[in-house]
């Protein structure tokens, strides 16, 4: 296994740059979730690794060895791809064998690595199936199989999760962090559900708009988002980001007809509240909105929309003067839409960030 | 039950049109194979022969010539039609400058009228007055003229070249197409596996070309087994019937010596090993289609 | 001043080719009728302008000029590629013909050449044909004796048989009755270029006498100037390749059954006779073994010796008389150095009569005939009295000679003595020459297998020689075989 590091990438099409100046390193045995919307970057920068893209500007570094003129084939990487890429006319057990026939290693060796691939992957049984005859998952489990059997030094994975149904998916992200816990592998993986990556990721880089947003342990970077994309990317349901006024005692929110609702902030919160040149964007996601049924001070009042019972936790849309906010309650506690209630919210866990650059403040 | 019979009216014109314009004609030729229409007999006063006309055609030499002539520039037609056409395909899939100019150009042998390019090809080929051959002794690489068409041994071979240069077009655009349906992240797997520009052209664009593959070949022999326009109008079968096939013999017979039954026994036999090459045709894609 | 009487006698007497010499020369004594060497361009000459025919009175005494009726009638008409003479006299035609029959409504069909059989043909079996079809005179005997003609004859629009020569009457004959009307014959020539002969030290203004002369210039100008010399032409199933070669196998004695002979039976097969093979050598000389003809002869229609002869490339050829006005039109549209050829080609143009063989002196003998079809397969029905009176006016002096002004000669023997033909003799070159070649003049057989005996047959045989599939003997005796298998289909 390596460590990759890419120092200021840079890769445009035409007057746009899909990366822009993108550095980051990923440890050895470490495994890194490129995570970020559709059109963020994260593809073309996994592209870049594996030497399918070469790069306008910087370096990417594999082990220490600067590889952006070399071919994927030498870089010594494997790749799994969204939708498994397996060669339809071959059989499981061909399309293993694959890229070391490619290699030119000898039969003994290459049916050795086969074998131990299948074994560890559990596919041994279907060896000489082809692949339209797999379920999903199956043949997710080929296509690790044949990045598997080249011992790569980085493991490469562009969304392999993505073409499987939700209970699938849910069961291959734990086989997939098995995998890596049993390979103490380098593992760099792309998604768009900040879910798999919170899960599964040593370390998560949040890219939009081909720069870097944040790069942290999954736990850091929901705690404590960077901005405020970061915020409302990370976390399901998103957190909540309400504009704001600053106030002399506090922030202030616009309201309808009646006057807003103002909330008094502790001293260090307000300092950093004033740092803000304009407006503040308040964040506070919906475990730490705490709900009462009457008023009390430092409260303030909000309108029940809509009531989403899920089962383990009830979801509520709410009305606070002009903006609609998320909040949970545990499922026994029944709430009626129309019903009106009075919020707190946990100080520990409120954000600020700044309107204008929506940085965290 | 109703709506299934406005299916049936649905469908009703076309196979009204079917056949009066197919199947009539077909039954008749079956019918009119069967009898004897000598030129000096109007056709209601025809004679009944059974299968003599069969018989007959099976058994003429001059058949057994053009039998073997129509193999010959049937599979070679295709075959070269297919490469050369597959090599263009291939040649355009990648972009490069002019390459939209470049198709135009290479799609004008299939579009332009066949008898009009047989006639100039016939004048490009003339064994005295030939521009080909007019060039060749202009720069001295000969002192006569090639004689391509009025030579028993190299006729079939120039017709075939013209046929070739004719419908090698189709032959490019069905594989551009199909090319441009080889899934990019099956190739860029390829790649990454470290197959080469060969290997992967072999293990995956190859494969996956299987089923416009077959179909164009299967056009291309149908097309190439009835292509009449480039042999009558060129040679008329000449000379002395070395490029005479079964098509064009079945011409001659027909307007040529007027004889309606024994044409029409001719056009049967044709018709059957057309509808053999059919049948085989689609059990080969239906084959593929209930593998994948 | 119509034709004379000639006896039944006299006609069976005749010579291998039969010719009427109406009127005057009759007179002169030649009882016996046919003596090809009167019928020179001299005499010809002589015979213009010396008669004046009424058309409309002469279509008068057949069917009266108020006669109300309607007609249809196919023909094979004035294309893209006609001279503007041609064009005028058809328009002038179906003008004086709507003039001289004013109450006759006449639907006419101009009709392409190469689909007009075709179309006929098929009209034909679908009931559908014309009254009156103006036909080659190749195609009539099929539908004569299919029985989709209709008993007709000279007789009965008016005419003497007399009044046409009696090659075209051999032509409309099945069975003994007459099933048509000649409207034109035309026979072909020999032309050559002066120019080419003078440069390969032959004679520029003799033609060769003989085809055994024919084969030793050709040699003799490839020798020495590297053109080609004579014009063959062997494509299969194409027409212009039986008029080309006949007129050879006939001249060596030899033919495709017995139609050379004065009373033919079309039975006796002569395509293996040892006239036959001696024309077949010929060819073979010219093409394999001294190599003085066009390569592409085996694929080459006459139209393909057209331009290397403006070209100034081909030395002599078989010609109909309607090239002479071609050749005209093709030198004025070269451009350029070609011009310059082209023009001088022109000037060296010459015309004399065929070469004459061992046996006799022959040509093609050509033409149309028009034909009136069997009343059960016309569409909407048969108006007698319409239809003669068309083919009257069609076949009488005055049209018989207009109608073929170009291409072709009266088929009623009284045109050429009409000012008309006066003055084609003085704007036509060569015209004299290629007229006095009628008496040479053999029709194909007879017979409706006879297209495929003349395009396939005869040309298959040619092609089996020249390409050395087989040799002229084996050819010929393939070709026999072959024909008596589609004779005896019969």
């Amino acid at each position: 296994m390596a460590e990759v590091r890419l120092a200021n990438v840079r890769k445009g099409y035409g007057e746009a740059l899909a990366v822009d100046d993108l550095s980051l390193s990923i440890a050895d045995g470490e495994f890194v979730a490129l995570v970020g919307p559709s059109g963020c970057g994260k593809t073309t920068t996994l592209n870049m690794i594996a030497g399918l893209l070469e790069p306008d500007g910087g370096d990417i570094l594999i082990d220490g060895r600067r590889v952006n003129d070399l071919d994927p084939k030498d870089r010594d990487i494997a790749m799994v791809f969204q939708n498994y890429a397996l060669y339809p006319n071959k059989s499981v057990r061909k399309n293993l064998a694959f890229p070391l026939q490619m290699r030119g290693l000898a039969r003994a060796e290459i049916a050795r690595r086969v074998d131990e691939a299948a074994r560890m992957l559990d596919i041994g049984h279907l060896l000489e199936r082809r692949p339209r005859e797999l379920s999903g998952g199956q043949q997710q489990r080929v296509a690790l199989g044949r990045a598997l059997v080249r011992e790569p030094k980085v493991f490469l994975m562009d969304e392999p999760l993505s073409n499987l149904d939700a209970k699938l998916r849910v069961q291959m992200r734990s086989e997939l962090k098995r995998f890596h816990q049993d390979l103490k592998a380098t593992i760099v993986y792309v998604t768009h559900d900040q879910l798999e990556a919170m899960t599964m990721a040593d370390r998560m880089a949040v890219m939009q708009g081909g720069k870097l947003q944040q790069y942290d342990t999954p736990e850091r970077v929901y705690a404590h988002p960077a901005n405020a994309f970061v915020a409302s990317f990370v976390g399901s349901p998103a957190m909540n980001l309400i504009p704001v006024r600053v106030t002399d005692g506090g922030v202030a929110g616009g309201g309808v007809a009646g006057g807003g609702w103002a909330l008094d902030l502790p001293p260090e919160l307000l300092a950093r509240a004033r740092q803000a040149r304009g407006g503040v964007l308040l964040g506070i996601r919906h475990g730490a909105i705490r709900l009462l049924p009457s008023a009390a001070p430092g409260t303030v009042a909000a309108e029940v929309l809509t009531v989403e019972p899920t089962g383990d936790i009830t979801f509520l849309n709410l009305r606070l003067g002009d903006t609609d906010l998320v909040a949970s309650v545990p499922p026994e506690q029944l709430i009626a839409a129309g019903q009106r209630l009075w919020l707190t919210f946990d100080m520990a866990r409120l954000h600020l960030f700044d309107a204008t650059s929506e940085r965290a403040l | 039950m109703v709506r299934h019979r406005a299916d049936y009216l649905y469908v009703a014109p076309a196979v009204l049109v079917m056949v009066l314009v197919i199947a009539y004609p077909v039954w008749f030729t079956f019918y009119l194979s069967m009898f004897s229409t000598p030129p000096n007999l109007a056709l209601e006063d025809k004679i009944f022969v059974g299968l003599d006309n069969y018989a007959r055609i099976l058994g003429a030499d001059s058949v057994h010539e053009a039998s073997l002539n129509t193999l010959v520039w049937t599979v070679a037609s295709t075959a070269l039609a297919f490469v050369l056409g597959f090599g263009a395909a291939l040649a355009l899939n990648r972009p490069f400058r002019g390459r939209g100019l470049l198709r135009g150009i290479l799609l004008v042998p299939y579009v332009i009228s066949a008898v009009a390019a047989a006639y100039v090809w016939r004048w490009l080929l003339h064994s005295d007055l030939g521009v080909l051959s007019a060039l060749a002794m202009a720069t001295g690489l000969r002192s006569q003229p090639f004689n391509f068409l009025d030579n028993t041994d190299t006729v079939l071979a120039s017709l075939i070249m013209v046929n070739v240069w004719k419908e090698f077009p189709f032959v490019m655009i069905m594989m551009l197409a199909g090319l441009q349906t080889v899934p990019d992240q099956l190739l860029r797997a390829a790649q990454v596996d470290g197959a080469g520009p060969w290997q992967r052209f072999w293990h995956i664009t190859v494969p996956h070309l299987g089923n416009v593959s077959l179909v164009t070949v299967l056009l291309l022999l149908a097309a190439n087994f009835n292509g009449f326009t480039i042999p009558w109008v060129m040679t008329g079968g000449g000379p002395a019937g070395a490029s005479e096939i079964w098509i064009t013999q079945i011409y001659q017979l027909a307007f040529g010596r007027i004889r309606f039954g024994l044409a029409s026994a001719y056009s049967v036999i044709l018709f059957a090993v057309m509808m053999t090459m059919g049948y085989f045709y689609v059990r080969a894609l239906v084959g593929r289609d209930r593998a994948s | 001043m119509a034709g004379y009487r000639i006896g039944r006698r006299e006609l069976l007497a005749g010579a291998a080719t039969a010719a009427l010499l109406p009127g005057a020369l009759a007179a002169q004594g030649n009882k016996t009728g046919v003596d090809a060497s009167t019928w020179t361009p001299d005499y010809i000459n002589k015979l213009a302008g010396t008669a004046d025919y009424d058309t409309a009175a002469e279509c008068a005494k057949v069917v009266p000029l108020d006669y109300k009726g309607r007609l249809t009638y196919w023909y094979w008409g004035v294309n893209q590629a006609s001279t503007e003479i041609e064009r005028k006299m058809e328009a002038d035609f179906f003008a004086a013909f709507a003039k001289t029959y004013p109450n006759i409504e006449l639907v006419k069909q101009n009709l392409d050449y190469n689909a007009m059989l075709d179309k006929l043909r098929t009209a034909s079996i679908g009931k559908s044909a014309p009254m009156v079809a103006r036909l080659p005179i190749l195609w009539g005997s099929e539908f004569a004796a299919k029985g989709q003609l209709m008993a007709f004859g000279p007789t009965d629009v008016g005419y003497s048989e007399d009044e046409f020569w009696p090659g075209a009457l051999k032509s409309v004959t099945w069975k003994g009755k007459r099933y048509g009307v000649p409207t034109n014959n035309e026979t072909m020539a020999f032309i050559w270029n002066a120019a080419i002969f003078k440069e390969a030290g032959l004679d520029p203004d003799k033609a060769p006498a003989s085809w055994d002369d024919v084969v030793a210039y050709s040699k003799q100008i490839k020798d020495k100037t590297g053109k080609n010399g004579y014009g063959m032409v062997a494509r299969v199933n194409a027409g212009n390749t039986p008029f080309r070669f006949m007129p050879q196998l006939w001249a060596y004695g030899g033919g495709a059954l017995d139609e050379a002979e004065a009373s033919p039976t079309y039975t006796k097969i002569m395509l293996n006779s040892p006239g036959a093979k001696a024309a077949l050598q010929a060819s073979y000389d010219m093409y394999v073994r001294d190599k003085s003809v066009p390569v592409s002869a085996l694929t080459n229609t006459q139209t393909e010796n057209q331009d290397p002869f403006i070209a100034g490339q081909i030395a002599m050829m078989i010609s109909h008389p309607s090239e002479y006005a071609l050749m005209i039109e093709r030198a004025r549209k070269a451009t350029g150095a070609d011009k310059q050829v082209a023009d001088n080609v022109v000037a060296n143009m010459r015309y004399g009569l065929i070469p004459r063989g061992p046996a006799r002196r022959a040509v093609v003998f050509g033409g149309s005939n028009a034909h009136v079809f069997n009343p059960n397969i016309v569409e909407g029905g048969m108006d007698l009295q319409a239809v003669k009176a068309f083919v009257a006016f069609m076949t009488g002096p005055e049209w018989s000679i207009k109608l073929a002004w170009n291409i072709s000669n009266p088929g009623n023997v009284r045109g050429f003595r009409t000012k008309w033909m006066r003055e084609r003799l003085d704007t036509i070159r060569f015209l004299d020459v290629s007229t006095s070649m009628l008496p040479n003049g053999i029709p194909f057989p007879v017979l409706p297998q006879s297209a495929e005996i003349m395009n396939i047959i005869v040309p298959n045989m040619l092609q089996n020689t020249l390409t050395r599939k087989m040799t002229p003997d084996q050819a010929a005796e393939n070709a026999a075989k072959e024909l008596r298998a589609l004779i005896n289909d019969l």
